[in-house]
C-alpha cells in the first residue's frame, strides 16, 4: 500500500538527514542536491504507485555518479572523497528502495555517515548530536523495515535505545581492546586549511601576539600532587637559537647527551592532555626527566619533541624537574653559536651592550643591568604594538617605539646578551595556566602563549630570564593583563558578575576534559598501560585480535544460545513423537512428508504411491488424527497407535531415507 | 475427501446440506472445492466474495446457493450510480397513517446476491458493508433486524478492470471468504457447451434445506472440537504473517477466529466432529488472501498457498 512505503521511506529519509546535515557544508552542492532530489523522486514516486528505476539506468546512474566524484576531486580515496563518493551512492540507494533490505542498507549508511562525521570532528560538543542521530537512525530502520503497522514514536524510542544500550558492553570491548598502532597509520588526516596551531618553529614581531588572541586550548594538566606555583608555570616550546636580524628560528635537533642535566629538588609529576596542533612540541614544564610518549625525545636544549606532530587528542604522563640545572660545561662551538648574531646592523644595540659590560664587568651585572633598563626606561606592554619598520628591528624597538609584546622583549633582550658576549636563546612556550575548580585540571591556552630568554652563566649554566616580567606594571596598555594576571577568569570579563557564565565555563571544560583523556587519547601508550593493569603486558597487536575475536565469539554464542533457549520449540507429546518416527521411516519409500503437510494429506499420498501400505498407514493414521486432534478421551489409542507404528514395516529392499525433504 | 466411514456425524442435517451441494455442483461444474467453501461461508456466519472475471459462473453459483438452500433470495445489481436507499430501504410519508413508514430494500432478504459491488460509489457500498456487519438496518432512528441466516454473496470483477472502486481493506475484511472460480478445464468446457443452458437449470432447482436447518448448522459450528494441537498451528499460521518480511500486515485477531469458525464449518460439511490441519488448509487460501498482501509491490494471490508452505504442521 502507497502510504505505508511513504511512511517508511519518510522515516528512513529523516534518518538520512540526520546523519548527513554535518556533511553538507563540506560536501559540494550538487550532491546535497542529488539527494534531496533523489528522496523528493522516490516520495512522489511511492505515492502514485510508479516503479523504481530499471536496473540498466541504475547502472548508468552509478557510473555517472562515480565519475561525478572523480571529476570533483581527481580521487576517489581519502576522506573528503571517500564521504562524497558514500552520498553519491545513498542518493542512488534511495531510488531503487522498496524492499525490507533496501532499507536496511539505507540505515547502515547512514550510520556509517555518522562515523565519517567523527573522522572530522570528535569534540564533545558534537557527541550529543551524533548519539541522537544514531538512536534516530536506529529508530528509523525499527520503523522503515517492520512488517506491520509502525509503533509508536515512544516504543520505538525506548527499542532502538535499548538495542543499543545492548550493544554498548560489546561497543566497550572493541575500543579498550582493538590494537592502537602508533604513528601516521591511525592519524587522522588533516582537515581544510593550516593544520597546526600554537606555537610554531620560528618567531619574527608579531606571531605571538597574533596566537594570544585566541581563546582556544592548549593542553590541560592534571598533576599528581600540588602544581607547582604560578611563577613557575612555564611550559617549554620551541627553543629558538638563530636569528638573522629579524626571525629568530629553530636549530638542528639534536638529542640531548646524557649527563648533561642534573636533577636537584622535588619532582612535579603530572599528565599533559595535548589537543591537536599539527606541531610535534610536548609542552612540558621546565624541566622534563621522563615521559610516556614512546614517540618523544628530548633535545640538547631541553624541549620534548614528538617524532611525529600531534594530530589528535594525545596524552603524555610526565616529571619534572623546576629546579634542574642545564649544561653546566659550554663547549667552545656552541659558545659560539648562541652568540653568534648577523655581522652588519642593530649598531645602538651593540653600543649599548658594551657599555653595559663596560658599566658592570660581570656576565651577572650585565644580565641585570639591562633588566633594570628596561624597568627604568619608559617602555610600555601593548599587544597592538607600531610595526617595526627599519631594518635594525632591535634599534628601533630599544630606542624608538619601546612599544611591544613578549617576542619583542625576548627577542631584544637576546641580541642585547649576545651583543655582550653571553650565550643566550629565545624561549618559546607557554606561561601560566588556569586551574579548573571542578576537574583539578589546569588549562592552558594559546592566549597563554609567551617567549622569554636564556642566558648561560658559567657555574649554573642555562638561566632563565623573563624580560616581560621586568616591565612596570603600570606601563601595560590596552589594560591586557594576560601575561601576568593568575586570575584568569578576570582577564576574560567574567569575574563577579558573571560568575554563573564562569562556572558552566568551567564545568563544560572538565567535561570536555574527560572526554579527551579517557576516550579521544586512548593511544598506544594509554592502551598499554591501561592493560597491564589488566595483567597483560606487552601485548602485541595478534594477541588483542585474538583476545577480541574470542571475547567477541563468546559473547554472541552464549547469546545466541540464549536466544534459542528462549525461543525453543515446545517439548512433543508421545504421539507426535511415534509419528515423526512413523514418518521418517515411510521416507524411505520415497513419499517423503513435507513439514506443512496434514496427516491425512500425506497418508493419501503415501497410500497412492504404495497401495500396499495403504491399510497399514491409513489405520495409523485415522489412531493419530483421532488422538491430536478429535475431543478423545480413549485410553488405550496411544497403546493403539504404537502397535500400528510397529505394524508398518517396510521391506529391506527400499532405499536408504534420504535426509532431505524434496 | 474423506471416506464414508470417516463420517462419524451422519444426521439428517447434514445429510440434506450434503445433498444440496451435490445439486449446486450439478450446476456450477468443477467447483466442488468452491461450492463447499461458500456452504462453509454460510454455516461460519461468514460473508462471500467472489471475485473473477465476468461469465465464469458468479451469478449462476449464488443463484444455485439460494434455490437449493431454500432461501429468501435477493440480487442487487451494484452501478455507479446506486444510492443507500437503493439498498437498505426508504421511509415514505403515508397519508392514509400521517405518518413515515419504511419500506424495507432489497437487503432484507436470507440471501442477498451484491452483484459487482465495486462497481458502486463508496457510499453505497458502505450502506451494504454496514448491514453485513451489523446484521440490522437503521432507518430514521429505527432498528430492523435482518433475516436469519443472512448471507450476502458478493462480486467482484478485478480491480484493474475499468470503471471499479476497489474496496478498501477495512471493508474487504468483512468478507470471510474470498474465492475464485476460474475457467473450467476442456472436458467441462465441452459439458458446459453440449449440455442444457442453466437457466433453465436454475429453474428447475429443489430447495433441499430451509432457514430454520441452516441456523442449527450454524450454531454446531462453534462446537466443532479444535484441539489444542490444531490451535497451535493455526497460531503459527497466524504469527508468521505477523513476524515475517513476506506479508506487509499481518492477520488480526479477527481474521484468526474467522479462520478458525471456516474450517470447524468445512469440517462439519465434511462431516466430521474435530478439525484436522487439513480443514485449515483447506479454507486458509479463501480466508486469508484477501486479508494479505505480499510486502512490496501490490497483491499476491498466492498469499495463501506461500503461507501454507512456509509454516510446519506442528
Amino acid at each position: 500500500m502507497p502510504e505505508r512505503m511513504v511512511q517508511r521511506l519518510l522515516w528512513s529519509l529523516a534518518g538520512i538527514g540526520l546523519a548527513l546535515a554535518p556533511h553538507v557544508p563540506r560536501l559540494p552542492l550538487w550532491i546535497t542536491g542529488l539527494v534531496v532530489l533523489a528522496a523528493v523522486w522516490r516520495l512522489t514516486a511511492a505515492s502514485r504507485g510508479w516503479p523504481v528505476p530499471g536496473g540498466v539506468l541504475r547502472g548508468v546512474m552509478a557510473a555517472a555518479g562515480f565519475a561525478a566524484v572523480l571529476a570533483s576531486y581527481r580521487t576517489v580515496n581519502g576522506l573528503e572523497a571517500g564521504t562524497a563518493l558514500l552520498t553519491v551512492t545513498l542518493s542512488l540507494k534511495i531510488l531503487e528502495t522498496s524492499q525490507r533490505r533496501d532499507f536496511q542498507v539505507l540505515a547502515f549508511i547512514a550510520w556509517f555517515l555518522v562515523i565519517a562525521e567523527l573522522l572530522y570532528d570528535q569534540t564533545l560538543l558534537s557527541l550529543p548530536y551524533l548519539v541522537l542521530a544514531t538512536i534516530f537512525i536506529t529508530m528509523s530502520l525499527l520503523q522503515s523495515a517492520r512488517i506491520g503497522p509502525p509503533l509508536t514514536r515512544r516504543r520505538a524510542g525506548g527499542l532502538a535505545v535499548r538495542l543499543l544500550a545492548l550493544a554498548v558492553p560489546l561497543a566497550a570491548v572493541m575500543f579498550i581492546l582493538f590494537p592502537r598502532v602508533p604513528g601516521p597509520f591511525w592519524a587522522l588526516p588533516q582537515v581544510g586549511g593550516s593544520g597546526s596551531t600554537g606555537l610554531s618553529d620560528n618567531m619574527s614581531p608579531g606571531s605571538i601576539s597574533k596566537l594570544v588572541r585566541s581563546e582556544a586550548v592548549a593542553f590541560r594538566v592534571s598533576f599528581f600532587g600540588e602544581p607547582p606555583p604560578p611563577a613557575a608555570r612555564y611550559w617549554r616550546g620551541p627553543v629558538l637559537d638563530r636569528f638573522d636580524g629579524r626571525t629568530w628560528s629553530e636549530g638542528i635537533r639534536y638529542p640531548l647527551s646524557s649527563g648533561a642535566v642534573r636533577y636537584p629538588g622535588s619532582a612535579v609529576v603530572y599528565r599533559l592532555l595535548l589537543e591537536p596542533s599539527g606541531q610535534p612540541w610536548l609542552p612540558a614544564l621546565e624541566v622534563a626527566r621522563t615521559w610516556t610518549a614512546d614517540n618523544a625525545f628530548m633535545t640538547h636544549d631541553f624541549r620534548l619533541v614528538a617524532r611525529q606532530n600531534v594530530d589528535q587528542v594525545t596524552a603524555v604522563d610526565l616529571t619534572s624537574y623546576p629546579d634542574a640545572i642545564g649544561e653546566l660545561e659550554l663547549s667552545e662551538w656552541r659558545r659560539v653559536l648562541y652568540t653568534d648574531l648577523p655581522d652588519e646592523g642593530n649598531t645602538r644595540t651593540r653600543a649599548l651592550a658594551a657599555s653595559l659590560r663596560e658599566t658592570y664587568g660581570t656576565d651577572e651585572g650585565v644580565v641585570d643591568g639591562a633588566l633594570a633598563r628596561f624597568t627604568r626606561e619608559p617602555f610600555w606592554y601593548t599587544l597592538e604594538p607600531p610595526v617595526l619598520t627599519s631594518s635594525d628591528t632591535t634599534d628601533e624597538f630599544l630606542f624608538e617605539t619601546r612599544r611591544g609584546f613578549c617576542e619583542h622583549y625576548a627577542s631584544a633582550f637576546t641580541v642585547l646578551m649576545r651583543s655582550a658576549g653571553i650565550p643566550a636563546r629565545v624561549v618559546t612556550g607557554y606561561h601560566g595556566g588556569e586551574i579548573n575548580p571542578l576537574s583539578d585540571r589546569m588549562i592552558v591556552r594559546q592566549s597563554d602563549a609567551h617567549a622569554w630568554a636564556e642566558v648561560w652563566m658559567p657555574g649554573s649554566g642555562w638561566q632563565r630570564i623573563d624580560p616581560t616580567g621586568a616591565i612596570a606594571p603600570q606601563r601595560i596598555l590596552d589594560g591586557l593583563d594576560l601575561d601576568f594576571a593568575d586570575d584568569r577568569s578576570a582577564s576574560r570579563g567574567f569575574g563577579g558578575s558573571f560568575v554563573l557564565a564562569y562556572r558552566l565555563e568551567m564545568a563544560w571544560d572538565a567535561m570536555d576534559s574527560v572526554w579527551n583523556e579517557w576516550v579521544l587519547s586512548y593511544g598506544p601508550e594509554r592502551q598499554r598501560e591501561f592493560l597491564s593493569r589488566l595483567g597483560l603486558d606487552h601485548p602485541d597487536w595478534r594477541n588483542l585480535v585474538l583476545i577480541l575475536t574470542l571475547i567477541v565469539t563468546i559473547s554472541m554464542s552464549a547469546f545466541t544460545l540464549w536466544l534459542a533457549w528462549h525461543y525453543r520449540p515446545a517439548a512433543l507429546d508421545e504421539a507426535s513423537r511415534v509419528y515423526r518416527r512413523v514418518c521418517r521411516r515411510l521416507a524411505a519409500t520415497g513419499v517423503v512428508r513435507q513439514p506443512w503437510e496434514g496427516p491425512t494429506t500425506y497418508a493419501e499420498r503415501v497410500a497412492a504411491s504404495h497401495p500396499e501400505l495403504a491399510p497399514l498407514v491409513s489405520d495409523f493414521t485415522r489412531t493419530y488424527v483421532s488422538l491430536r486432534y478429535r475431543d478423545s478421551s480413549d485410553a488405550g489409542a496411544l497403546t493403539r497407535l504404537r502397535r500400528q507404528a510397529r505394524a508398518i514395516r517396510l521391506p529391506w529392499r527400499w532405499p536408504r531415507p534420504s535426509l532431505r525433504p524434496r | 475427501m474423506h471416506a464414508a466411514a470417516d463420517r462419524p456425524l451422519a444426521d439428517a442435517d447434514l445429510e440434506r446440506i450434503g445433498k444440496a451441494a451435490a445439486q449446486i455442483n450439478s450446476i456450477i461444474l468443477g467447483k466442488r472445492d468452491q461450492v463447499q467453501l461458500s456452504l462453509s461461508c454460510l454455516l461460519a456466519r461468514g460473508h462471500l466474495l467472489i471475485e473473477d472475471i465476468p461469465g465464469v459462473g458468479k451469478t449462476t453459483l449464488a443463484h444455485a446457493l439460494a434455490g437449493s438452500l431454500g432461501l429468501s433470495y435477493q440480487r442487487i445489481q451494484f452501478t455507479s450510480d446506486l444510492l443507500p436507499a437503493d439498498v437498505v430501504g426508504v421511509s415514505v410519508f403515508e397519508r392514509d397513517t400521517n405518518s413515515f413508514r419504511f419500506h424495507r430494500g432489497p437487503v432484507f432478504a436470507q440471501l442477498i446476491l451484491a452483484d459487482e459491488v465495486n462497481r458502486a460509489t463508496p457510499k453505497a457500498q458502505s450502506a451494504l458493508l454496514e448491514a453485513m456487519e451489523e446484521r440490522q438496518v437503521t432507518a430514521d432512528g429505527e432498528t430492523h433486524a435482518l433475516p436469519e441466516p443472512f448471507f450476502v454473496v458478493a462480486t467482484q470483477n478485478p480491480d484493474n478492470q475499468i470503471g471499479t472502486f476497489p474496496l478498501p481493506e477495512s471493508q474487504l475484511d468483512r468478507f470471510l471468504m474470498r474465492i475464485h472460480l476460474g475457467y473450467p478445464d476442456q472436458e467441462l468446457e465441452r459439458r458446459l457447451l453440449q449440455g442444457e443452458d442453466r437457466r433453465t437449470l436454475l429453474a428447475a432447482l429443489e430447495p433441499m434445506s430451509d432457514a430454520d436447518m441452516l441456523v442449527r448448522l450454524q450454531d454446531r459450528v462453534p462446537q466443532v472440537h479444535a484441539s489444542g494441537a490444531l490451535l497451535d498451528y493455526l497460531q503459527a499460521l497466524v504469527t508468521f504473517t505477523r513476524e515475517h518480511a513476506e506479508f506487509d500486515t499481518g492477520l488480526s485477531p479477527r481474521a484468526g477466529i474467522g479462520l478458525l469458525r471456516a474450517a470447524q464449518a468445512w469440517a462439519l460439511v465434511d462431516g466430521r466432529e474435530a478439525v484436522e490441519p487439513e480443514d485449515v488448509q483447506a479454507v486458509l487460501p479463501a480466508v486469508v488472501g484477501h486479508r494479505l498482501r505480499a510486502a512490496g509491490t501490490g497483491h499476491r494471490d498466492d498469499a495463501g498457498a506461500l503461507l501454507l508452505e512456509a509454516v510446519p504442521v506442528p
